[in-house]
């Protein structure tokens, strides 16, 4: 114990040396506070921590608790210290002093005091060490929280990070919002699944292999079933962690509610629908304008001319009824043009119960010269259906269209055959017309079927038909036209109504 | 200024063809004038007689919009015919559509000399008919 008893010797020897010089060069301000004559003394640490030269205000209890104490931090100073006093307890807390300069700074407080043997406080002292950074590090931090939560809230999005080892899954709370479960509540990965639709469900059980195998990111719009089983569009996106191993550790992304950005794009496609099906109405008139309109008025003005230039009564009297024709057909024609403004706009409900084999037969004479100088044959097959509900327009186009069809693809060394039958399938009527041709192009199959449209409109067959139908109008009759097989012995058309 | 020998008409409108004929008739613009229906139908004309020049025209006036082979299914045949002909065929488009994309369309193929909207006049027939 000898050697302790010198050093301590030592430093007592020069007690007041060793104290002053450790108060200068440490970052803490030192008080002492004599409790018996209220007496207060304050280094010049202290002071200048502060921002004043030394002794420049009175060390005072009463200074300390009007200058310098933030007013707010003098109820939790006094109750410390009386803790401290009356029950041993440390006094030690953080509390905000003002600076010269008008400013408070925080700082951490602490003391000890010195009891007489009575247990009474003689003195204290302690030291003041600046903290402010520390909290302002805190504080900021403590705000950027705050603000990402609430942009998080504002924007709908939340953030999540998953890890594949510890099996963990992390969530802000704005996935407890979407997900409209209580915050906090702990979720396990596998129940995830369970929130979203059977086909997002395995859309992102594809996305998740894959962005684990692969290392690829995801980005997909899915809906989601909350926990109040309100169905909501949700944009997920995910990438991988990857560990400095290059491995995947785990992934994290973010969950965006577009439910409302999804609805108006939805309402923005029905209306593009809308107005991609107005515009091929003014294409159909276009169409018959520019087609058969003029080839009337021009025909009636050839008429006109040859008249002039003929020189028999016999052939003026011809081309008279030719005139007489050609203003029967005019007539007609306006009024389809009528038609395809008006009525065209109801196609979808001219819907009509229709006996396929009359049909057949319609459509046999209608096209009576086509068949008998290529020697056609229409074979009525298996109407499973007897009738189908469709509009009576398309169901004529469409069986004069795939006879035409044929004839135009007939193989040259067969006899052409056309099979026409019906069908049920999965609940819905099938009409299904069957060629010997040579068999054509499927991908040049839909242009071809459309454009027949438009020559069947110039087909002397077609008179009867006043209206036919553009693609937007089939597609909203809900039929669905397939090209069921292309080869050298035919083409097989699926017509499902 | 040698005269047409032989000329086609293409074109499904009956009151259509009787003008024209008429008109080419009186004036003589041609010595002999075939028409057809469809484009079928004149494609195996040209295939009967693809070797015998005489028999093929100088000039064909071609509709677009017929039954069974269209203008443009015409075209597509011919394309494959031209090598084996040797005689210079003039195709005039002529149809009364006004659409530009008919129009295009005519043009996208070097075998069509122009294309003509219908009506006709019976002067710029004579000129069709004088130039080849």
């Amino acid at each position: 114990m000898e050697t302790t008893n010198i050093h301590t010797l030592g430093l007592l020897e020069n007690a007041s040396e060793t104290l002053s010089l450790l108060l200068e060069g440490s970052n803490a301000g030192v008080w002492k506070w004599d409790v018996l004559t209220g007496q207060e003394w304050w280094s010049k640490r202290l002071y200048e921590m502060l921002g004043y030269e030394d002794q420049e205000i009175e060390a005072s209890n009463e200074n300390f608790l009007t200058i310098l104490l933030h007013p707010d931090d003098q109820s939790i100073t006094s109750q410390a210290l009386n803790n401290h006093i009356h029950h041993h307890q440390p006094y030690k807390h953080p509390v905000r002093l003002k600076h010269k300069d008008g400013g408070y700074r925080w700082f951490e407080t602490t003391g000890q005091a010195q009891f007489n043997p009575a247990g009474e406080p003689v003195y204290m002292v302690g030291t003041v060490i600046n903290i402010d950074q520390q909290v302002q590090s805190l504080e900021e931090l403590e705000r950027s929280k705050q603000l990402l939560e609430e942009t998080q809230t504002l924007a709908r999005v939340g953030g999540w990070e998953y890890y594949l080892d510890r099996h963990e899954l992390f969530w802000t709370s704005t996935m407890y919002d979407i997900f409209g479960l209580p915050q906090g509540q702990p979720v396990q990965v596998e129940d995830i699944a369970g929130y979203f639709t059977e086909a997002s469900q395995q859309t992102i059980q594809e996305q998740l292999v894959n962005a684990i195998a692969e290392e690829a990111p995801f980005d997909l719009e899915l809906q989601l079933i909350t926990a109040q089983k309100n169905k909501i569009w949700v944009r997920l996106t995910g990438k991988p962690i990857s560990t400095t191993g290059g491995k995947v550790a785990g992934l994290r992304g973010v969950l965006q509610d577009i439910h409302t950005q999804k609805l108006r794009e939805i309402q923005f496609t029905d209306s593009l629908h809308t107005i991609t099906r107005q515009n091929n109405r003014l294409l159909d008139f276009a169409f018959i304008v520019s087609h058969n309109l003029r080839s009337h008025a021009g025909n009636l003005e050839m008429m006109l001319e040859v008249m002039k230039i003929s020189n028999s009564e016999d052939e003026r009297n011809r081309i008279l009824s030719f005139i007489e024709h050609i203003s029967a057909e005019l007539n007609q024609t306006i009024g389809q043009l009528n038609e395809v403004i008006y009525v065209q706009q109801d196609i979808t409900q001219d819907k009509q119960s229709l006996d396929v084999a009359d049909y057949i037969q319609l459509t046999r004479e209608a096209l009576q010269d086509d068949l008998q100088s290529h020697q056609v044959q229409i074979v009525e097959g298996q109407l499973e259906c007897n009738t189908i509900v469709t509009n009576p327009a398309f169901l004529q186009s469409i069986l004069l269209s795939l006879v035409l069809n044929a004839i135009k693809y007939r193989h040259p060394d067969r006899t052409p055959t056309v099979r026409i039958s019906t069908s049920l399938e999965d609940n819905r009527p099938v009409l299904t017309v069957t060629d010997n041709g040579v068999g054509i192009d499927q991908s040049k199959f839909e242009t071809d079927l459309f454009s027949r449209y438009e020559t069947i409109h110039a087909h002397p067959a077609a008179r009867g038909i006043s209206q036919y139908l553009t693609r937007g109008q089939v597609e909203a009759l809900g039929v669905s036209i397939d090209v069921q097989a292309v080869s050298a012995s035919g083409s097989t058309y699926k017509i499902t109504f | 200024m040698k005269k047409i020998d032989t000329a086609y008409i293409i074109d499904d409108s009956h009151i259509y063809v009787f003008g024209l004929s008429k008109i080419i008739e009186t004036y003589k613009l041609c010595n002999n004038l075939l028409v057809f229906e469809d484009g079928e139908k004149a494609i195996r004309h040209i295939l009967e007689n693809i070797h015998d020049d005489s028999a093929l025209p100088e000039i064909i006036l071609l509709d677009i919009n017929m039954p069974v082979m269209n203008g443009w299914d015409f075209l597509n045949e011919f394309v494959k015919l031209k090598e084996s002909i040797s005689k210079d065929i003039t195709i005039y488009m002529v149809s009364s559509s006004i659409d530009p994309e008919d129009l295009e369309r005519a043009k996208s193929y070097k075998e069509v000399s122009e294309y003509i909207t219908k009506p006709i006049s019976i002067s710029r027939l004579k000129d069709l008919l004088k130039v080849a």
